[in-house]
C-alpha cells in the first residue's frame, strides 16, 4: 500500500509542471496585457510612463525568463502579488478556498441524496413509467444549464421563508443558519446536473450487477428482496461509483466559478474570472494551479478509496 | 422525579431568557437604518487621487469632497469651497467652508488642499487626474481658508477638472501615514469606510461631523457587489437590496413590469459613438465619413442595441443642455439613405469591404454593430463584424488597429475636457488619429474664455464641424438607471454617474 501511494504522489509532480507552464503560456498569450487593461479606454498615459509601468510589473522581461522567475517563487511559496490589487495572492486563494470547497462538498452531498435513492428505484423498477419518467427528468436536469437553472431560481423563488436568494455571505463556523441560508440555492444549482448523472450510472450500475449469477443464486435460497439489494447488489454496485464521484468533484470546482458570479459570492472562481479579464496573471496562474492541485489530490484519493475497497486494484 | 425537576429547570431558564430579551429589546437604541444598495462592480483601490475605475468612483462620492462639484443640472457648484473668484483669467482664489473636518476629526484646512492638489501635479503619483489640472503652475495658502491657485495659461475646464473624482481632497497627515489610500479613507465626505469584505460587501458608517447640518439621512449604506444583471434585480425583488444600479436594458424592462419598484433613468454623459480610423481607407475620405453619418439611423440603432434606453446626441453629450446644440440643428440627423449613396458613389467607396469592430462588454456593443451593419449594406457598403473579448479590444484600440470600431466614450460636463483629449490632432485619445486645423483652431479658442456667454458659439461651431467631418458618427448618450424599492426617497441620478445624492436619501417605511 505505500509503495503504491508514494508511486501516485510522485504523478503528481509532472502533472502540476505540465498545468503550470500551460496556464502561463494561455493567459500571457491572450491579446492585450494588465496594463492595458488597468488604464482602460478613458485614462491618457505616456508611452513612457506605460514603459515605466511594464518595468514595475516586470512585464518587459522575455517570457521565458517570466516564467522562470514566477515558478522558483512559486517553488519557495511565493505566488507573488496581484497586478491589480497588490495584494499577496496566495492569502486571497486561501481565504476564498472554504467558499468554494463548501459549495462544492454541498452540491456533491444533495446530488448524493437526489441520484442513490431515485436511481435505485429505476433500477429496480426497471421498465416501469416510473423508470421512464425518472431517465427523463434525469435527461432533463443533465440538459439544463446550471447558470439558467440559477438565474430561473433567483427570479421565480425571491425570498422563500429563511433561504435568502441574494444573501450575504457568512462563514459556516461564524454562523451555520446563515451561511447554509446563503449557500442552498447555489448548492442546489450546482449540484442538480450531478445529481442527474449518478442517478443514470446508479441505475445500469446496478442493472449490470442485477444481472450476475450471485444475485440470481441469493434470491434462489429465499433471501428477501431488500436483503439481496442492500446485501449483495448495492455493495458491489456503488464501487464504479466512487470513480465517478472523484472525478465530478472536479468538475464541480470549475462550476463553482459561474455559480459564485451568478450569486455574487466570495469564492475562488470569481476571483479567477476577474483576474482573467483583467489579465492579472500572477491571479489566474495561483488560482488554476491551486485548482489543479485539488483536482489531483481528489483522484488520488479516489485511487486509494478504491484501493481499499478492491483489493485486486493494490495488486494489480 | 428526576425528569420532572429537569422539565422545570428548563421552563425556569426559559423564562429567564425570555426576560432577558425583553429587557434588551427594551433599552436598546432605534434600530440602524441601512440603504443597501447593488452594484455589478468590485472596486480595486479607495485613492481618489489614484484610481481609474467607474466603480471606484462610486464609492469615493461618498467618502470624499472637493472643491468644487456639479448638481444634477451639470451646474458647478461650491463643495469644500464656498465661493470662488477670478483676479484674472489665469488665477482662482477659493474662500473654504470652516469647521468641516476629516473623519478623524482634524479640521480641513487650505494646507490639505495644496498638499491634494501638489500630490496630484507629483508624476510618483501617477495620478489620473493629473492631465485635468496640470495647467497649474502655483498653488499657494495664503490662509488657513484661502487657497490660490495660477495657471500656466488661461484654461476653462480648470472647474471640471478640480470636479473630478480623481481631485478629491485627501487628509495630509492621513496619507502620510499610510502612504496611500487604496484600502482606507481619509475624507470628509457624508459616510466613513466601516468594513470591507472584497467581492461581498462594502460598509459605510454615517458621518455625525458632517457639514451639512441633518445629512445624511440614513446610518449605513452596504455596496453589495454583485456581478449578474438578473441577479441585482432578484436581489431588488426579494428586498435584500434597497437600490441597484442595472445597464442591461433587458433586465430593466423587467423592473419596469413590477408593480412596487421605481426605476430612474436619465440620460448620461457617456457618449456612443461609431469610430473611423481617419488613416485607412475608403475613411480617409471625408465624404465617405459624412455619407456614413448620413446612412446611420441612431434612432434605429438606440431602439435596437438599448431597448430605447437614452437620447439621440451630437458630438456633446444631449444632457449637457448648457453646450449640446439640439439635434435638429444638424442635417446628418435626419437618415437619408440617397445622400449616403451619392457621397460614395462621388468618393468610390462603392461596394468598399471593411471590419467593424465590437466587444460585448458594454451593454448592446454587439447589437449596435449589427443594426449598424445592416444599415451601412442599404447604401452599398459591405462590412463585417469582428466581435472581440474586452482585452483584445483593448489592445486593438490602444494601437488605434482598427477599421471602424463601437465605441462609449465617458463624456464631461464641460466641452473643452471631453473634446480636446478627444479630437485635438495631438489629443490624446484621439484614436481616429483625426486631423483638422479647423477644429483645432475652435478647440484652442474654447478653452481661453471663461464665461459660457463667450464660449457656447464657439463651440457650436464646433459641433457642426464634427459632425460633418466626422471622425466618429455620434450616436446617442445611454441612460443611466437605478431601479429601487418604493420606499427609498430622495435620490437624484447626477448625468455623471455620481451618486453624491445619496446623501439626501432616506429610508421611508
Amino acid at each position: 500500500m505505500a509503495a503504491f501511494l508514494a508511486g501516485r504522489l510522485l504523478t503528481v509532480i509532472p502533472v502540476l509542471w505540465g498545468v503550470s507552464i500551460v496556464v502561463f503560456l494561455l493567459i500571457h498569450l491572450l491579446p492585450g496585457n494588465a496594463i492595458q487593461m488597468f488604464l482602460g479606454t478613458q485614462v491618457e498615459m505616456t508611452p513612457a510612463q506605460m514603459d515605466e509601468l511594464r518595468r514595475l510589473f516586470g512585464l518587459n522581461k522575455p517570457l521565458p525568463l517570466q516564467y522562470v522567475d514566477w515558478i522558483t517563487r512559486i517553488l519557495r511559496g511565493d505566488f507573488g502579488v496581484s497586478l491589480r490589487t497588490s495584494r499577496a495572492v496566495l492569502p486571497d486563494i486561501v481565504a476564498r478556498l472554504p467558499l468554494s470547497g463548501e459549495i462544492t462538498l454541498l452540491a456533491l452531498l444533495i446530488a448524493l441524496a437526489i441520484a442513490v435513492p431515485i436511481g435505485i428505484a429505476a433500477a429496480v423498477r426497471r421498465g416501469s413509467a416510473a423508470d421512464a419518467a425518472i431517465q427523463f427528468g434525469g435527461l432533463a436536469g443533465l440538459s439544463i444549464p446550471n447558470f439558467w437553472l440559477a438565474t430561473m431560481l433567483l427570479l421565480a423563488l425571491g425570498n422563500v421563508g429563511t433561504i435568502a436568494s441574494i444573501g450575504i455571505y457568512v462563514g459556516f463556523f461564524s454562523n451555520p443558519a446563515k451561511n447554509l441560508a446563503v449557500m442552498a440555492l447555489p448548492s442546489f444549482s450546482l449540484g442538480i446536473a450531478l445529481a442527474a448523472v449518478m442517478m443514470r450510472f446508479i441505475r445500469s450500475s446496478l442493472l449490470e450487477v442485477l444481472g450476475h449469477d450471485y444475485v440470481r443464486t441469493a434470491r434462489a435460497k429465499g433471501l428477501r428482496e431488500r436483503l439481496v439489494l442492500y446485501r449483495h447488489v448495492l455493495r458491489n454496485a456503488l464501487i464504479p461509483v466512487i470513480t465517478v464521484v472523484g472525478f465530478q468533484v472536479g468538475y464541480l470546482l470549475g462550476g463553482t466559478v459561474v455559480i459564485e458570479e451568478v450569486f455574487a459570492l466570495p469564492g475562488m472562481g470569481r476571483l479567477a474570472l476577474a483576474a482573467i479579464s483583467q489579465r492579472d496573471y500572477p491571479v489566474v496562474q495561483g488560482v488554476v494551479l491551486v485548482i489543479a492541485l485539488l483536482f489531483v489530490l481528489v483522484n488520488l484519493a479516489v485511487d486509494v478509496a478504491y484501493a481499499f475497497v478492491d483489493p485486486r486494484v493494490r495488486f494489480a | 422525579m428526576r425528569v420532572r425537576r429537569l422539565a422545570w429547570l428548563c421552563v425556569t431558564v426559559a423564562v429567564a431568557a425570555s426576560l432577558a430579551a425583553g429587557q434588551v429589546r427594551a433599552g436598546a437604541a432605534p434600530a440602524k437604518v441601512t440603504l443597501t444598495l447593488g452594484v455589478d462592480q468590485e472596486v480595486v483601490g479607495l485613492d481618489p487621487n489614484k484610481v481609474t475605475a467607474f466603480s471606484s468612483f462610486r464609492r469615493i462620492d461618498l467618502l470624499y469632497n472637493k472643491l468644487v462639484t456639479y448638481d444634477a443640472g451639470l451646474h458647478v457648484v461650491g463643495d469644500l469651497a464656498e465661493s470662488w473668484d477670478n483676479p484674472d483669467s489665469r488665477t482662482y482664489v477659493f474662500h473654504l467652508r470652516h469647521g468641516v473636518v476629516f473623519h478623524d476629526g482634524t479640521e480641513m484646512t487650505s494646507a490639505d488642499i495644496v498638499y491634494t492638489i501638489n500630490r496630484i501635479l507629483d508624476p510618483k503619483t501617477a495620478s489620473p487626474g493629473r492631465s485635468y489640472i496640470d495647467v497649474i503652475d502655483g498653488v499657494t495658502a495664503p490662509d488657513r481658508y484661502t487657497v490660490r491657485l495660477h495657471l500656466a495659461y488661461p484654461l476653462a475646464s480648470l472647474l471640471s477638472g478640480l470636479a473630478s473624482g480623481n481631485a478629491a481632497i485627501v487628509e495630509r497627515a492621513a496619507v502620510e501615514k499610510a502612504g496611500d489610500l487604496q484600502k482606507t479613507e481619509a475624507g470628509t465626505g457624508p459616510f466613513m469606510l466601516a468594513e470591507w469584505v472584497p467581492d461581498n460587501f462594502m460598509r459605510l458608517a454615517r458621518n455625525p461631523r458632517y457639514f451639512k447640518r441633518g445629512l445624511p439621512r440614513v446610518d449605513e449604506v452596504v455596496y453589495r457587489v454583485i456581478p449578474e444583471q438578473a441577479s441585482l434585480l432578484a436581489g431588488v425583488r426579494s428586498r435584500s437590496l434597497d437600490m441597484a444600479t442595472i445597464s442591461d436594458g433587458s433586465v430593466v424592462k423587467q423592473a419596469m413590469g413590477e408593480r412596487a419598484l421605481v426605476v430612474a433613468q436619465a440620460p448620461s454623459l457617456n457618449l456612443r459613438i461609431f469610430s473611423f480610423n481617419t488613416t485607412r481607407r475608403p475613411f480617409t475620405d471625408a465624404r465617405v465619413r459624412d455619407a456614413i453619418a448620413f446612412a446611420i439611423d441612431r434612432q434605429a440603432v438606440l431602439n435596437a442595441a438599448e431597448f430605447g434606453m437614452g437620447v439621440v446626441s451630437g458630438p456633446i453629450p444631449a444632457p449637457d443642455k448648457v453646450w449640446a446644440l439640439p439635434v435638429s440643428d444638424f442635417p446628418e440627423y435626419r437618415p437619408n439613405q440617397a445622400r449616403a449613396r451619392q457621397l460614395i458613389q462621388e468618393a468610390g467607396a462603392s461596394g468598399a469591404s471593411f471590419t467593424i469592430t465590437a466587444a460585448a462588454t458594454y451593454e448592446g456593443g454587439i447589437a449596435e454593430a449589427q443594426v449598424i451593419q445592416n444599415q451601412l449594406k442599404a447604401v452599398g457598403l459591405n462590412p463585417t463584424i469582428q466581435n472581440v473579448e474586452w482585452g483584445q479590444y483593448i489592445n486593438l484600440w490602444v494601437k488605434r488597429d482598427f477599421d471602424t470600431m463601437v465605441e462609449l466614450r465617458g463624456g464631461d460636463p464641460d466641452p473643452d475636457r471631453f473634446l480636446y483629449r478627444t479630437f485635438y490632432s495631438t489629443g490624446a485619445v484621439n484614436n481616429f488619429l483625426f486631423k483638422d486645423s479647423t477644429v483645432d483652431r475652435l478647440l484652442d479658442r474654447g478653452r481661453v474664455h471663461l464665461t459660457v456667454a463667450e464660449r457656447a458659439p464657439i463651440y457650436h461651431d464646433l459641433e457642426r464641424a464634427l459632425v460633418t467631418d466626422a471622425p466618429a458618427v455620434f450616436l446617442y448618450a445611454p441612460y443611466e438607471t437605478q431601479v429601487m424599492q418604493s420606499y427609498v426617497k430622495g435620490f437624484r441620478i447626477v448625468p455623471t454617474g455620481a451618486l453624491t445624492y445619496l446623501e439626501q436619501t432616506s429610508i421611508e417605511r
